[in-house]
């Protein structure tokens, strides 16, 4: 295994920081999708995924009256959750407030994540913690830990996490530029009036980019929450710490906010960062991963507003 | 003295040159025109002379003293009033309240002081009221003291406009299209009470201007400027005739927008 | 701002002036009552002042110089945690904590403003909700200031321990606030923060240094916000980071937005309503003993959450149905109640619009 060349204690942030940015990098792309279709930041990106992954652990292990069903199939059907959530926030709350100013949309999207992750804390509770199962669990390398065990790391997943992440980015790259309905979202985040003047339904591709956003958040959540083990209500925005969702923001920014691979770039970026700085920040400074990550932002913003990586258009 | 004087004043924006070179001269008691094509880079130009870009060469000049390096709310504070192309108020806010809020550096109180309520405070904006309530009447816009000014149709909000320019009590007022959005009459209207201005008030004035009726009338010189450089210069009576003029203009008709 | 809402009509009648007078002295018992009546319905009533404090303070951000902060609890957090700190580790006077405290959420609030200066709009609301949560994690985690993972206390002074007393406390900061307020957005500074509001090159037109101007409504914001602070920690007689979390700052935005951004009333209106919701409402579903209705676990997390639920749900209907918040309906009754005549659809305020105004 070419990871496991890295060997000690340097491959263990190293490999997680790659699992932890394909994660961050999908909630990434989800938002610069709705940023440049819409033109505001969707603060219930992230939530669209903890939406997913709770459907999915219902149908796991099950939950409330939902059959067990297969792993995979559970998974599957989390996805769709994620995607049905993004259509109905767009059905129902962005496409009524199509002529408001983006300060009221930003508004709507943040009230959309409260309520996303009230409903699932009245319906699951956050005094016993749920946890996501693993696909394969016990696979232990202590290779990548340092001499003596101790730090030892659970790997069968995270190969998976990487996978399925570059898998369905790549997925996703061949069919937003090959495709007809990709190019449409192209096009209309370009410019919406152009659009509809070449024929292209905008309400219909407007849909399509939220559900697509609502798929990617999805994707995030069930990579995440097997590896995150218990997962609370809100676990993608993250109540008391830095979620999914800030880890996504920061990527997107330093991506530039308007490119696609950007988003992901900045989001392995973000992710390799975080863990080193979680690693080897001193625990007297408490959040240290955090407070690294803050720098980032902050500095990105003030330094070079347009990204690392991209060019705003 | 020169009121307002630029020396060679140069700016473009990624690789397009919008002003080349702009030299001009207000003297005291002048109305100076500037005019020229849709995109010659008039607004361009007041933007430099106002601090809202920052020029790549040149000098802005404030009766000899050189304010280049001054922020824009710091070159109202010199004597430099404005108004935009697109109307520059508080659309919210009554057509009183626009008047009070651009007196704001003659409120000499500190805003903490406001805030805390202070007599002083209490007695100046009883002052800016009074001095509002003036600038309505000499306007003729009493009527619409307490109306919003966003809906008031577009010529009385040109002309309110240049009351909050005169609320700041301006040295030289700079008028970016006075009279765009008024009728024929409105426009002679507005050229009577510029001339008032300069000769009652004193006061200088450039402007940016279409009209060419209005040009003629109120203007001492006028500079034309065609794709950021100055194409001539002159009294309004040999500007109209001039070639050159007339060819920038005809020229024009597929011109970009203004910048 | 609402000026012309103070000028009194000279022609008001004798039952005039006593249907207004009889209109504020219902609010002055009104207020008095909550807050008197029991221990209880006290803690609810310091809740409410302390959330109409914060209204107040987002309220200058988002209503008048229409910036987005999605990080006020972090300032509210720094407020509680240096009155606490103060209070128990130096043993200063409760007053004096209270000021520290404002001061340490104005100070905090200047660091986030030098940073907005140079973003705008929505990245100002990225980063307020990073910093926000950075506070959070790191700040008021530091063992030294905040008495480690059992949170620091902050106790009352023996004059304020009943809850009926330190309601009154509450009140007299509120009233000191508002006034502030009115002051403020009478006065230049007022006018000032509009004119930014609308158009930031018309704000430096008439001469107002727009780079000045905004970072005193973050120093206002941020001291107000701190204060507020100081009293939450004193009424819960500890500071604990846990409570300063993220969904904090979304409450405080939706209940600012749902009360009306840009008015003074609606904004008050709106946080007593967050705080009901918050407190009273949850306690009235425990009353009812939910558990007939639903089984167990799903009553008890209704009464935790429910209220953020409701919230949300009020906020989605705002925007979609009443975009100038609770405001609409309120300010034509402060303009009657302040003397005017009672104009229902309240015309000269149409246009005047909040955050949650269109463009």
């Amino acid at each position: 295994m070419l990871l496991a060349s890295f060997g000690g204690s340097f491959g263990v942030p190293l490999v997680a920081g790659i699992r932890d940015g394909c994660i961050y990098g999908m909630v990434a792309i989800g938002l610069v999708l709705i940023y440049k279709s819409n033109r505001i930041f969707n603060f219930a990106q992230a939530e669209f995924g903890s939406v997913g992954a709770f459907i999915a652990l219902a149908f796991i292990k099950p939950l409330g009256g939902f059959p067990k069903l297969p792993y995979a199939v559970a998974l599957i059907l989390g996805l769709v959750a994620s995607a049905g959530t993004g259509l109905l926030t767009e059905r129902l709350v962005i496409r009524r407030l199509f002529n408001a100013s983006r300060a009221v949309l930003l508004v709507a999207t943040a009230g959309v994540a409260l309520f996303l992750i009230s409903a699932e804390a009245v319906i699951l509770g956050i005094q016993d913690l749920r946890v996501f199962p693993r696909v394969a669990t016990g696979t232990h390398y202590a290779f990548f830990g340092p001499p003596g065990g101790g730090d030892s790391f659970t790997y069968g997943w995270t190969e998976i996490d990487i996978v399925v992440g570059l898998l369905l980015l790549g997925a996703l790259g061949v069919w937003f530029f090959r495709t007809r309905w990709g190019k449409s979202i192209l096009a209309v985040s370009q410019d919406a009036t152009a659009a509809r003047a070449v024929g292209i339904n905008v309400n219909r591709v407007s849909a399509l980019t939220w559900g697509l956003a609502g798929l990617l958040g999805g994707a995030a959540g069930i990579l995440y929450a097997p590896y995150k083990g218990a997962v609370p209500p809100g676990f993608m925005t993250g109540i008391g710490e830095f979620g999914p969702l800030v880890f996504g923001f920061i990527a997107a920014v330093i991506g530039g906010m308007t490119s696609l691979p950007g988003a992901f770039a900045g989001g392995l970026a973000v992710g390799i960062i975080g863990d080193f700085a979680e690693k080897y920040m001193p625990t007297s400074v408490p959040g240290g991963e955090q407070v690294v990550l803050a720098t980032l932002l902050l500095l990105v913003l003030l330094v070079r507003p347009s990204g690392l990586l991209g060019r705003e258009a | 003295m020169a009121v307002l004087e630029t020396q060679e004043l140069s700016i473009s924006f990624g690789g397009l040159q919008a002003l080349r070179d702009f030299s001009i001269q207000v003297n005291e008691w002048e109305i100076v025109g500037l005019i020229g094509p849709n995109g010659a880079g008039k607004t361009t130009a007041f933007n430099c002379i106002t601090g809202f870009y920052k020029p790549d060469r040149g000098q802005v000049m404030h009766r000899g003293r050189d304010v280049t390096s001054l922020a824009p709310h710091q070159r109202v504070a010199v004597g430099f009033g404005r108004t935009f192309q697109n109307v520059g108020m508080v659309k919210t806010a009554t057509a009183l309240e626009n008047l009070r809020t651009a007196q704001h550096i003659h409120a000499e109180y500190s805003a903490v002081a406001g805030i805390l309520g202070s007599p002083e405070s209490a007695t100046t904006d009883r002052g800016l009221t009074e001095r509002g309530e003036q600038l309505l009447d000499f306007l003729g816009l009493s009527a619409i003291r307490d109306t919003p000014v966003g809906s008031l149709p577009y010529g009385q909000m040109k002309l309110l406009e240049l009351g909050c320019a005169l609320a700041t009590d301006p040295d030289i007022l700079l008028l970016d299209e006075p009279s765009s959005g008024m009728g024929p009459e409105e426009a002679a209207d507005l050229g009577r009470r510029l001339l008032t201005l300069r000769d009652e008030v004193g006061l200088t004035m450039l402007l940016i201007e279409h009209h060419v009726p209005l040009v003629t009338e109120v203007c001492d010189y006028v500079y034309v400027l065609n794709f950021g450089s100055l194409l001539t210069e002159g009294e309004p009576a040999a500007i109209q005739r001039h070639p050159a003029v007339i060819e920038a203009y005809l020229g024009s008709r597929h011109g970009r927008a203004d910048s | 701002m609402a000026t012309s809402a103070a000028t009194i009509d000279s022609r008001l009648t004798a039952p005039g002036v006593a249907a207004r007078g009889g209109a504020w002295v219902a609010l002055a018992a009104g207020v008095l009552a909550a807050g008197l009546f029991n221990s209880d319905t006290a803690a609810y009533a310091i809740t409410a002042a302390i959330y109409v404090l914060i209204g107040l303070s987002l309220n200058v951000i988002l209503g008048y110089i229409g910036q987005m902060s999605l990080g006020h609890q972090g300032l509210m957090g720094s407020g509680a945690l240096f009155a606490a700190y103060l209070s128990t580790a130096h043993g200063l006077p409760f007053a004096v904590d209270l000021v520290v405290a404002g001061v340490a959420g104005g100070v905090v609030a200047v660091l986030v403003g030098v940073v907005a200066l140079r973003v705008r709009g929505l990245y100002l609301a990225l980063v307020t909700l990073v910093v926000g949560i950075t506070l959070q994690t790191s700040l008021f985690e530091v063992p030294s200031l905040t008495g480690g993972g059992a949170g620091e206390p902050a106790n009352r002074p023996t004059l304020l321990l009943s809850n009926d007393r330190f309601y009154l406390v509450c009140v007299a900061v509120v009233i000191g606030a508002l006034y502030l307020d009115t002051r403020l957005t009478g006065s230049k500074a007022g006018r000032a923060f509009l004119a930014i509001k609308e158009d930031e090159r018309v704000a430096a037109a008439f001469g107002i240094n727009v780079v000045g101007y905004k970072l005193l409504a973050f120093v206002l914001s941020g001291i107000l916000a701190g204060v507020a602070g100081g009293l939450y920690a004193f009424s819960s007689e500890q500071f604990n980071g846990n409570n300063f979390s993220f969904l904090l700052a979304l409450t405080f935005v939706l209940m600012t937005v749902v009360g009306g951004a840009g008015s003074r009333a609606g904004v008050v209106a709106g946080s007593v309503l967050f705080a009901v919701l918050q407190t009273f409402l949850a306690n009235f579903f425990l009353f009812k003993d939910f558990t007939q209705l639903f089984p167990t676990n799903l009553s008890n997390n209704l009464l935790q959450f429910g209220p953020n639920l409701v919230a949300a749900l009020l906020l989605l209907i705002t925007l979609a149905v009443n975009p100038r918040g609770m405001a609409q309906q309120i300010e034509p009754v402060v303009a009657w109640m302040r003397g005017g005549p009672y104009r229902g659809a309240d015309r000269s305020h149409a246009i005047r619009e909040g955050i949650s105004g269109r463009p």
